[in-house]
């Protein structure tokens, strides 16, 4: 397939799941029983959004407000090429797949902040910084709880890491690490509990206040295939990606993660709304340590036991 | 062609903070050049139930000085009364806050009464009473469900979403749609109160005294709210404030979480004291009501559900020539600026939802 | 790939790079010159991975984008005009020629004499064209025109070995055994640079929540020094130990019968 055909199926595929990670938040927060509503709810909101007047703010940094959005989707969907759905379905397979994947995603926090700048109001303003303070929070827990695979699998290639996983999948013998990497999940797209720079206590969405109509919607989108990426990146790092008796590849991938955002999204609906200075400290004084001890764990048990990779 | 206020191309002014008017520590030419932002939140706000439009002055995410601008809904209630009659008088008391229309009225209607120098029986009493503590419910549960909405918490306000249904089918039983049409001076009726509708009644305060020993012990919570907004019983009453705002700060810590906890525990009495007190009206009984009063001069209060609700009226024989009312909620507004300097964003919010402001009762 | 879409690339790449370096330095908004030097480190990014160095793409791009946004974040705290909109206005208000932005000469005629002068002189500084900036630009071009003509004439070796294919592994191999020394001490010195600024920063008493329930008594406030307590003064103002600006006093003392409390 040419490059253009893959970045087309790429981008399809991120707007379908965009879809579904919106479908699944509705069904989590309205229940099983308004399972109807809970599908028709996001197209809905998406009519209404495009329906809706483009405003720009006045005095805004229109440079970066037209574009935050753009950089966002870019960066998502680079990032989506190193995901592998099946065995010899993916993108592209850089030796470096998952430092790739972690390091495209940063511009994706610098479309956010963009955002947030360039509204060229207060509370656009308050939400960049607390989205600057989410960065630094989830940033190097999340680098530590992923090395666990990495160490494991002997390799950054996200098929390698997959295919090491044939025996026993990672999740099993570090919970911790999937445990810190979720909570790093949840930080990266600004859901609850941590949706402090979008939502929280300023009102219409901090980061996103002034942003309306369409350019909301690509916000939206970008966010909700954030969620997905990275939910996709937590089966294909702990739960052993497309593998899976009976089924073709990919179906088990979606499957897994569908089941993984339920739980993820369910989940994180359940605490109240961290402030920033609690998320800080929770970031620094417990996910920190808690993925040192891991790297530690980790390390232990591969040496301790070398016929548990692979 | 009418030139609508939308079509006009004037901009609308930006929220403007009168900086004499505050305390603003003084700004000084340091390393750091801060420059100090003004937030301006509402007037449509989650925060309190009707518009105010509070504007902080922050410095990055502590608020340095706060400046309310309430009266959005000021109606007028007490003066429209001095022209009304009567009878209208008693709609006007009930409309003072919408949200608690049997209070507003039954301190009009024990007004009336006292200038008529009439005592009503004990169960008319019990009736009221009972009227009064099942709308202070009602007014407590639905505070819960909207602070649970801005705090995020599903889990609470999932919990939250199902008393206010709950009491609203046990009231429709109760007293069919209009609960204020029947406090009318001089009247009381008879009648036992079913057995369901009073093991409901029951049933609905022990599930809130169980959320309240639930919520005690959640620790997520009382990040969010412990220790945060605390209000000195004196400066409460200092101020003229009452409720459960009050009472959270004489018996407990007087934080946000004492007042969530407070309401809940009140909600609860209020219930019980409704199985056991209330008596279904029934629909024959309604007698000739004299909405008139003597000439003379009388007070009444009555414990709405934020706080007591005061009236004077003086009356000189054919109209009503004075009326004060004492909202609960104004005391409160006049707290706001002093207590939330110096909070950070976030908690001041929580503080100003804490406080169960009702606006249209606030501003009059 | 093919010859002519790698060249096409390359020149793309350095066009950016170059350009965005240019905008940096020409740009009112502080925040927009932040953003134009990451974009300018992911465009060189772009070019090691041209040379098949994939790694070395990936740790630029993380510590440029990581790195720079934070020293973006500390200019708009700490600075005067982050965005360039009073610079901006300035300028156009001086009505130098040109697009405000890229103006960069001073306004014609002589410069107004007495008192107005240095109002005037304020406003230039302000606008930040000086008369040194033609000069500036010249030794700047000067020295990349020396640079490049080093660059050329120089005979590069050129090796036959391939480029490796998987970095990662000899890299965290080197690092571990050959550069163990500056790696480990590399991390020492972060961690006492952090330790170090986190001293510096800490107050005496870090105020949390500080309810600001005025004193009990009376309706007067009292402000305080977060970092001296001692200091109590009725009014606001400036701490006279350290120049800090007074706060609202918590109300310690009332509360020390009910317990809890801020931290």
């Amino acid at each position: 397939m040419n490059t253009f055909g893959v970045a087309l199926l790429v981008v399809w595929s991120l707007l379908i799941c965009a879809y579904g990670i919106a479908v699944l938040e509705r069904l989590t927060a309205l229940g099983l029983r308004h399972f109807r509503a809970a599908v028709l709810l996001p197209l809905a909101e998406t009519v209404a959004l495009l329906r809706q007047e483009n405003l720009v703010p006045r005095g805004a940094d229109r440079l970066l407000f037209h574009s935050a959005p753009l950089v966002a989707l870019t960066s998502i969907a680079l990032a989506a090429l190193v995901i592998p759905l099946g065995p010899a379905l993916r993108g592209f397979d850089p030796s470096i797949g998952l430092f790739y994947f972690i390091v495209v995603l940063g511009p994706f926090v610098i479309a956010m902040m963009n955002a947030g700048w360039s509204q060229n109001s207060p509370e656009g303003l308050s939400g960049t910084f607390r989205a600057a303070a989410c960065l630094i929070s989830y940033e190097v827990p999340l680098g530590f709880a992923v090395i666990g695979p990495v160490m494991a699998a002997e390799s950054l290639s996200t098929a390698r890491i997959v295919e090491a996983q044939t025996g026993l999948w990672y999740v099993v013998w570090q919970p911790l690490g999937f445990l810190i990497y979720a909570i790093a999940a949840l930080f990266m797209t600004y859901r609850r509990p941590f949706d402090l720079p979008q939502a929280g206590s300023e009102l219409a969405g901090g980061v996103l206040a002034e942003y309306t109509g369409a350019r909301l919607l690509l916000f939206h989108i970008a966010l909700n295939a954030l969620f997905f990426l990275l939910t996709a990146m937590g089966v294909v790092l702990f739960f052993g990606g497309w593998q899976g008796p009976g089924l073709p590849g990919p179906i088990w991938f979606l499957v897994k993660t569908v089941a993984l955002a339920t739980v993820l999204l369910w989940g994180g609906r359940f605490l109240p709304r961290v402030r920033h200075d609690q998320m800080l400290s929770l970031a620094w004084k417990i996910l920190l340590p808690a993925s040192l001890v891991n790297v530690a764990l980790v390390g232990i048990l591969i040496l301790v036991f070398p016929g548990e990779k692979s | 062609m009418l030139a609508l206020p939308l079509q006009s191309d004037e901009v609308p002014p930006e929220p403007r903070v009168e900086e004499k008017a505050l305390p603003l520590p003084g700004k000084q030419e340091r390393e750091i050049a801060t420059e100090l932002m003004v937030m301006s939140l509402g007037p449509v706000q989650p925060l309190t139930a009707g518009p105010l439009r509070l504007l902080f002055v922050c410095d990055g995410e502590q608020i340095v000085a706060v400046q309310t601008e309430a009266g959005y809904a000021a109606r007028g209630v007490a003066r429209a009364m001095t022209h009304a009659t009567w009878r209208e008088s008693a709609a006007l008391a009930s409309a003072l806050d919408p949200l608690a229309p049997i209070a507003g009225r039954l301190a009009y209607v024990s007004a009336l009464e006292q200038l008529q120098h009439w005592d009503p029986d004990p169960s008319t009493l019990h009736q009221r009473e009972a009227l009064l503590a099942f709308e202070r419910v009602e007014n407590h549960v639905s505070w819960l469900v909207r602070f649970a909405e801005f705090l995020a918490d599903d889990r609470l306000s999932i919990t939250a979403r199902h008393f206010p249904v709950r009491l609203a089918e046990v009231g429709a039983v109760l007293w069919g749609q209009s609960a204020v049409e029947w406090i009318v001076p001089q009247s009381g009726v008879l009648s036992p109160l079913p057995h369901t509708q009073k093991r409901m009644l029951e049933h609905l305060a022990a599930e809130l005294v169980a959320l309240r020993g639930r919520l005690e012990g959640n620790r997520a919570l009382a990040l969010r709210t412990a220790g945060i907004g605390l209000l000195a019983a004196d400066r409460l009453r200092a101020v003229g404030a009452s409720g459960p705002v009050l009472h959270a700060s004489e018996r407990r810590q007087g934080d946000v979480l004492s007042r969530l906890l407070m309401r809940l525990e009140e909600a609860a009495d209020d219930l019980r004291y409704a199985a056991r007190a209330a008596v279904m009206p029934s629909v024959a009984e309604q007698g000739i009501a004299p909405w008139s009063a003597p000439p003379g001069e009388t007070a009444v209060t009555v414990a709405g559900p934020r706080g007591d609700i005061g009236v004077s009226l003086a009356s000189d024989g054919e109209n009503m020539c004075r009326v004060t009312w004492r909202r609960p909620s104004a005391a409160l507004l006049g707290l706001i600026p002093e207590l939330l300097t110096g909070q950070k964003l976030a908690d001041a919010e929580t503080i100003v939802a804490s406080l169960d402001l009702a606006m249209a009762e606030a501003d009059g | 790939m093919s010859g002519l879409i790698e060249w096409i690339l390359f020149l793309a790449l350095s066009v950016l790079a170059v350009g965005m370096a240019a905008s940096m330095l020409v740009t009112m908004s502080m925040y927009r010159a932040g953003l134009a030097l990451m974009s300018s480190f992911v465009a060189l990014a772009g070019l090691f991975i041209l040379l098949n160095a994939d790694l070395l793409a990936a740790i630029q791009v993380m510590m440029n984008v990581g790195g720079m946004l934070v020293m973006v974040l500390f200019m708009v705290m700490l600075m005067m005009d982050p965005g360039g909109e009073m610079m901006w206005d300035m300028k156009r208000k001086m009505h130098m020629p040109g697009p405000g932005a890229l103006s960069m000469t001073m306004p014609r005629g002589a410069p107004p004499s007495g008192k107005e002068r240095q109002h005037h002189q304020m406003m230039v500084d302000m606008a930040m064209s000086t008369a040194q900036l033609p000069w500036a630009l010249a030794l700047g071009a000067a020295s990349a025109l020396v640079l490049i003509v080093l660059v050329v004439r120089t005979p590069w070796p050129f090796s036959s070995v391939q480029p490796t294919q998987d970095a990662t592994g000899a890299v965290g191999t080197l690092l571990l055994s050959r550069y163990m020394l500056g790696f480990e001490g590399a991390a020492f010195l972060i961690l006492a640079g952090i330790a170090g600024a986190v001293i510096f920063a800490r107050r005496e008493r870090a105020p949390t929540s500080r309810p600001a329930a005025a004193t009990a008594a009376s309706g007067t406030k009292i402000f305080t020094c977060p970092m001296h307590e001692e200091v109590r003064q009725s009014g606001p103002g400036q701490c006279p130990l350290c120049g800090m600006d007074l706060t609202p006093a918590t109300e310690a003392s009332v509360h020390h019968g009910e317990g809890g409390g801020s931290a």
